[in-house]
């Protein structure tokens, strides 16, 4: 509030420019133009969806392909290498080839978002299944557990920390994915707000969407920690405890 | 007589060499008897565990239990591990109780018995608690009823009380062979502490160095019916003792 306070202050008074940093009050009256005319719900739902659809599939995703590395040694072996070439390689370097790919659209943009998040979530999952105690693996070998039953009774319950964690970073990314694509090629969202009213030198709708966005990442940000709580409460384990 | 060891060897593999393990190794356990297995550092006793449990398969010799050779994992040996490795995600009762799913023996009459175990051994108000909140007594007695549960002829004790302070681990080690004795079964217990073999064993077997193979067995059938705590007061066990030592051939330089 204080912030809020300040640079509204600091605008009134010419102290900053408000026409390169807006100011509170010009943002609130961009909201409110936006959502008069029924564009404002427009551009957030377009992020939306791509942001919580890419997040999803390459959640789900990343955790599935970690399963399946930590099942097979020998395909872990093999892809480790390509996926750490993979976790380096700047992912927005991508973008034209998904464009081309898939069109300029929803499409690409979720590709893009996918490939920017799914490499994280395989390595940090995967090193987190690869990194469960082995003397509790030892114990459930000894009451005779095949691989299903490590997993299920050990692994996967052992590395929900881990899993949510991959999800907290991913959320971010997520987003990045999404305001980075529509940057390149969409017609909507916050991401095309953005870029649009730089082009235009609208920093009111700039700082408008920019400040939306903000708010979104936060909310899913706090969704994602209620649910870490709630893992956190349930599995009784304490904070940086190793299994 | 309930297990029989027969000319067991192991050898390690490495990339850089090869390392035998054990040598040898023979003897055998009665039914019923509570064995300790004593030896100097690195000579083998866990692999012997590991072989017996069926993780590993020696690479000579023959293992036999109840007159049948162990090839694997069996449901008739228990093992209990150095560390108790209770999941803190389940209450005490999911852990006495996840042998049972493993096994799908989870029907009305092992949770039968796995309360009456607790209800024995003091566990039954804690049940519904994370193991978290337990002492290491407890949390000890937990994974015991654990691996009690199951229903196996013979049981392996892995240095089982050695993470606990002197005075939890003598009190824990007497409770825990107490209820090994209560539920008649037979159970063999690697140790690296000589008075806590006289104490509470029938039978101690000493391993050398590497390669590890038994260099003595002594029967404590003088001991047989003085209560453990008992058993430092009587006129063999300071000779014992000093026997075990001598037979260890632990050098310090």
């Amino acid at each position: 509030m204080l912030f809020i306070a300040l640079w509204e202050i600091l605008t009134a008074q010419r102290v900053i420019d408000p026409f390169i940093f807006s100011s509170p009050s010009r943002v609130l009256k961009t909201l409110s133009n936006l959502s008069e005319n029924g564009e404002l719900w427009k551009h957030i739902s377009t992020s939306l969806i791509e942001t919580v659809s890419g997040f999803s599939i390459g959640t789900a995703s990343g955790i599935l392909i970690a399963v399946i590395l930590w099942w097979s040694p020998f395909l872990s072996g093999v892809l480790e290498p390509h996926l750490i070439v993979l976790n380096a390689l700047p992912k927005t370097a991508l973008g034209p080839i998904f464009i081309v790919c898939m069109g300029a659209g929803t499409g690409s943009i979720i590709a893009m978002t996918l490939a920017i998040s799914l490499i994280v979530t395989i390595l940090n999952v995967l090193n987190g299944f690869l990194h469960t105690d082995m003397e509790k693996v030892r114990l459930l070998r000894i009451f005779g557990a095949g691989k299903v039953q490590i997993f299920t009774k050990l692994v996967l319950p052992a590395n929900l920390s881990a899993i949510v964690n991959a999800m907290k970073v991913n959320i971010g990314l997520s987003w990045v994915g999404v305001i980075t694509g529509e940057f390149l090629v969409s017609k909507a969202g916050l991401g095309y707000l953005i870029v649009y009213g730089s082009q235009v030198f609208k920093m009111d709708l700039v700082m408008a969407s920019v400040l939306i966005l903000a708010v979104f990442a936060l909310i899913m940000h706090l969704a994602i920690v209620m649910l870490e709580r709630f893992v956190r409460r349930h599995f009784d384990l304490k904070k940086g405890e190793a299994v | 007589m309930l297990l029989e060891v027969k000319d067991v060897g192991f050898i390690y593999q490495t990339p850089e060499r090869e390392k035998e393990a054990l040598k040898d190794v023979s003897f055998t356990i009665g039914q019923g008897e509570f064995v300790s297995l004593v030896g100097p550092s690195g000579c083998g006793k866990s692999t012997l565990l590991s072989v017996l449990a069926g993780l590993d398969r020696p690479t000579s010799g023959v293992i036999r239990l109840e007159g049948q050779e162990l090839l694997s994992v069996s449901p008739a040996i228990g093992y209990m591990l150095q560390k108790d490795h209770l999941f803190p995600w389940r209450s005490v009762r999911a852990n006495i109780e996840l042998g049972l799913e493993i096994q799908k023996k989870k029907d009305y009459a092992h949770i039968k018995a796995a309360e009456r175990l607790m209800k024995c051994y003091g566990l039954w108000e804690v049940a519904d608690m994370p193991p978290g909140q337990l002492s290491g007594g407890m949390r000890q007695r937990c994974a015991l009823i654990r691996t009690l549960i199951t229903d196996p002829e013979f049981l392996l004790l892995d240095e089982s009380f050695s993470a606990l302070d002197y005075q939890t681990r003598t009190a824990v080690s007497v409770d825990i062979r107490s209820i090994i004795k209560q539920e008649k079964k037979t159970a063999l217990l690697v140790t690296h502490d000589i008075s806590e073999s006289i104490m509470l064993s029938d039978k101690i077997m000493v391993m050398s160095h590497a390669p590890g193979r038994i260099i003595a067995i002594h029967d404590l059938s003088v001991f047989r019916d003085i209560p453990p705590m008992e058993r430092m007061e009587h006129t063999e066990y300071q000779s014992l003792l000093k026997q075990i030592w001598k037979e260890l051939d632990i050098h310090y330089t």
